[in-house]
């Protein structure tokens, strides 16, 4: 077994009281909390901070823990000959009854959890990130998915076990939502019910489309005649490309919507497209060209900043 | 996870909250099951990334309740506005 020092893990020392453990706790709970922090490791951490503290928050499990001994993180060791009997079968300190399988599962071992040998007890749960690009989201795909999983080995020691997974993902899923694939998790145990997997899904960045929900947005730029004269244009979707109409006079930053061409959603309307218009300006402009915007100048009372005043 | 019902027990087991403290979320306005006893509820599937979140927060924070429910309003008015933020990125042009 690989030794874990709770009291290094929240920063506190061994003599450290209820009150300081606590309050070490919550300092760490609130930085690595998965839901409120931004740090990268966060999930690690925040497991590791929450099981330290399940243990050293119990008077009975903590004495337990501190009975096996103080050694470096990480170093192999062995529990003494009777600690086993003295904190899990209700030995003359009375500090025993408690059900140490838990902490010995965090060390690496399963062993003393018979007790609840005829309890049922669901799988565990995976969850998993699926980074999709947008045309899979769209029309749905089958991802094979590589996961690392604890499971009880054949000598009672919790290992980590490689499982292949291959899941559909129905069309028209939405960044940042979540799906379940009910039992495709751990399995349960004495009985249980298996556990399920959460895909947490994630859509890669597209080199065209900026992507809200289930609508789309496209930068479309247009030359400065088509803007003031409108024009018809062929656009990409993801569908394939398509007719736009720009109108006559339109501006920069004008958005035209092109209804159900956004991401499509199988309980409802689909997203839209919209066409970000945008002026783009040619290159250093030939003689000719230059002269007709000379002309152009001459012949317009255009005022671009006439709200400024004055 | 988001028109599939899934019986009160299912959601219990899922979630990792006890039953108790569902029934005071639901109290709290947090989850609207369908249904009107206690034991017929059946909650919406997408509820269950909500009640998952809800029991982290609960053991990690040591949170009654009540401070859930308010937390969990918290954070859905944030995601909302990152949300919103986010729609307004994509209407700026690059």
């Amino acid at each position: 077994m690989k030794y874990k020092d709770y009291y290094a893990i929240l920063g506190v020392a061994r003599g450290a009281g209820d009150e300081e453990i606590k309050k070490a706790y919550r300092k760490l709970a609130r930085k690595y909390h998965p839901d409120v922090s931004r740090e990268a490791n966060a999930k690690e951490r925040f497991q590791e901070v929450a099981e330290a503290y399940e243990t050293l928050k119990d008077k009975e499990k903590r004495a337990a823990y501190d009975g096996l001994g103080s050694f470096d993180p990480g170093q192999d060791f062995r529990p003494p000959p009777d600690w086993q009997q003295r904190y899990s079968s209700g030995s003359a300190d009375d500090l025993g009854g408690i059900d140490l399988s838990d902490l010995f599962a965090s060390f690496g071992r399963g062993g003393a959890g018979t007790r609840h040998a005829d309890i049922a007890f669901p799988g565990e749960d995976y969850e998993v990130t699926v980074q999709l690009d947008l045309d899979e989201a769209m029309r749905g795909t089958e991802v094979a998915l590589d996961l690392s999983v604890r499971k009880i080995g054949g000598d009672g020691r919790i290992e980590r076990a490689p499982l292949n997974i291959k899941a559909r993902i129905p069309p028209g899923v939405t960044d940042g939502q979540k799906l379940r694939l009910r039992g495709k998790g751990g399995a349960g145990a004495n009985g249980g019910r298996a556990g399920d997997l959460y895909l947490n899904i994630a859509l890669r960045p597209h080199p065209l489309f900026r992507v809200s929900g289930r609508d789309f947005y496209l930068d479309v730029p247009m030359a400065p005649w088509e803007a003031a004269l409108g024009a018809e244009i062929e656009i990409p979707t993801l569908g394939g490309r398509v007719a736009l109409k720009i109108p006559a006079g339109s501006k920069s930053g004008q958005r035209l919507r092109l209804a159900g061409k956004g991401m499509p959603n199988p309980h409802g309307a689909a997203g839209d497209l919209y066409a970000v218009l945008g002026i783009a300006m040619p290159g250093a402009p030939s003689e000719h060209e230059r002269k007709l915007y000379e002309e152009l100048r001459a012949a317009s009372n255009f005022n671009p900043r006439a709200h400024f005043g004055g | 996870m988001d028109y599939e019902l899934i019986v009160f027990a299912e959601f219990e087991s899922a979630s990792g909250l006890t039953r108790t403290e569902i029934v005071e979320l639901v109290e709290h306005g947090v989850f609207t099951p369908a249904g009107k006893a206690v034991d017929g509820w059946e909650f919406p599937e997408s509820a269950l990334a909500l009640a998952r979140v809800a029991a982290q927060l609960r053991s990690g924070f040591d949170l009654p309740p009540a401070s859930l429910a308010l937390l969990l309003a918290y954070r859905e008015r944030m995601l909302e506005l990152e949300r919103r933020l986010r729609e307004l990125e994509c209407r700026l042009p690059r």
